[in-house]
């Protein structure tokens, strides 16, 4: 075989175009297609496809919406940290329950 | 019934942009023959076809609405066919690059000079030849190499299915011709 040039090429590409492959994969694959579509339009996409049919610029969005979705989650949280009412609110609770360590040294044993 | 706009009446298509499955059904019968015809040329077998002739009509179903009728139906069919079908290309090299490091191109060596007298074992034996350098072209540069050479388009044809302009698509199609040269240089033992 030797290396291709440009009357070779389009010899090899016109020979390729009277592949006859692609005809039978084309009637093969029209037989009953309409109803394996209609069944796949009828029921919701999963989230396999979702990922898998994402374009390059959907994972970039999607990735952005995560970055700001955990941001203001741990962003909030962070705050709760420093927040004196957040915190005695929820030190506050164990003393409702009965719960709370400040009463020992009046307890007898 | 062929896809031809004369085929398709516009209320079919008005039922099916309505969620018409019996419309859409009708479409697909006329049209699947067009679609898959199409896009026969991007996959390695009737399975793969399978899989993205189904794709092909669930994009159609999703932009059906988007249809306003300034264009020829079976045009606009074929335009998104053929998106689809770039889509794939890209989504399947993507796959291959993350998961192979370096694809080895099939030996070519086990496939026989074309037979003179058998013109479809001599189609056969040359789309082989030419399918590993046309795997490792990129998605666009093998799209029109496949629009202009296997499908026989002319260069307006492909202008109108892809949305380049004309002198893009020849400017395209001489890089892409440069580089599948190459790589069955590459491919092919001298």
């Amino acid at each position: 075989m030797n290396p291709p040039d440009d009357d070779h090429l389009d010899t090899l590409l016109r020979a390729a175009a009277a592949d006859s492959r692609p005809a039978a994969w084309t009637s093969d694959a029209a037989r009953g297609i309409e109803a394996r579509v209609l069944k796949r339009i009828a029921r919701p996409e999963s989230w396999s496809e979702a990922l898998l049919s994402m374009t390059s610029w959907r994972i970039l969005a999607a990735a952005a919406a995560a970055v700001v979705v955990i941001g203001v989650w741990s962003g909030r949280n962070t705050a709760d940290v420093f927040n004196e009412e957040w915190l005695s609110s929820h030190t506050g609770a164990e003393h409702e329950d009965g719960l709370s360590t400040t009463g020992l040294d009046d307890l007898e044993f | 019934m062929d896809c031809e706009e004369s085929m398709l009446p516009a209320d079919v298509i008005r039922s099916a942009q309505a969620g018409d499955d019996g419309a859409f059904r009708v479409i697909m019968r006329a049209c699947k023959g067009r679609l898959l015809g199409m896009a026969s040329r991007y996959v390695q077998g009737a399975s793969e076809l399978d899989d993205l002739g189904q794709e092909i009509f669930v994009h159609i179903w999703k932009g059906l609405r988007t249809y306003r009728f300034d264009a020829p139906f079976p045009h606009w069919l074929s335009r998104v066919a053929v998106n689809t079908c770039l889509t794939h290309l890209k989504r399947r090299q993507r796959r291959w690059s993350l998961f192979v490091n370096s694809e080895e191109p099939e030996s070519l060596e086990r496939i026989a000079d074309p037979s003179p007298g058998d013109p479809e074992a001599a189609g056969r034996e040359a789309a082989e030849r030419l399918r590993p350098a046309l795997e490792a072209l990129k998605p666009k540069d093998r799209l029109v190499i496949t629009l202009l050479h296997l499908d026989e388009r002319s260069v307006a044809e492909v202008a109108e299915l892809t949305g380049w302009s004309e002198s893009n698509v020849k400017v395209r199609a001489l890089r892409a011709r440069l580089k599948l040269k190459a790589l069955l240089k590459e491919y092919e033992p001298a």
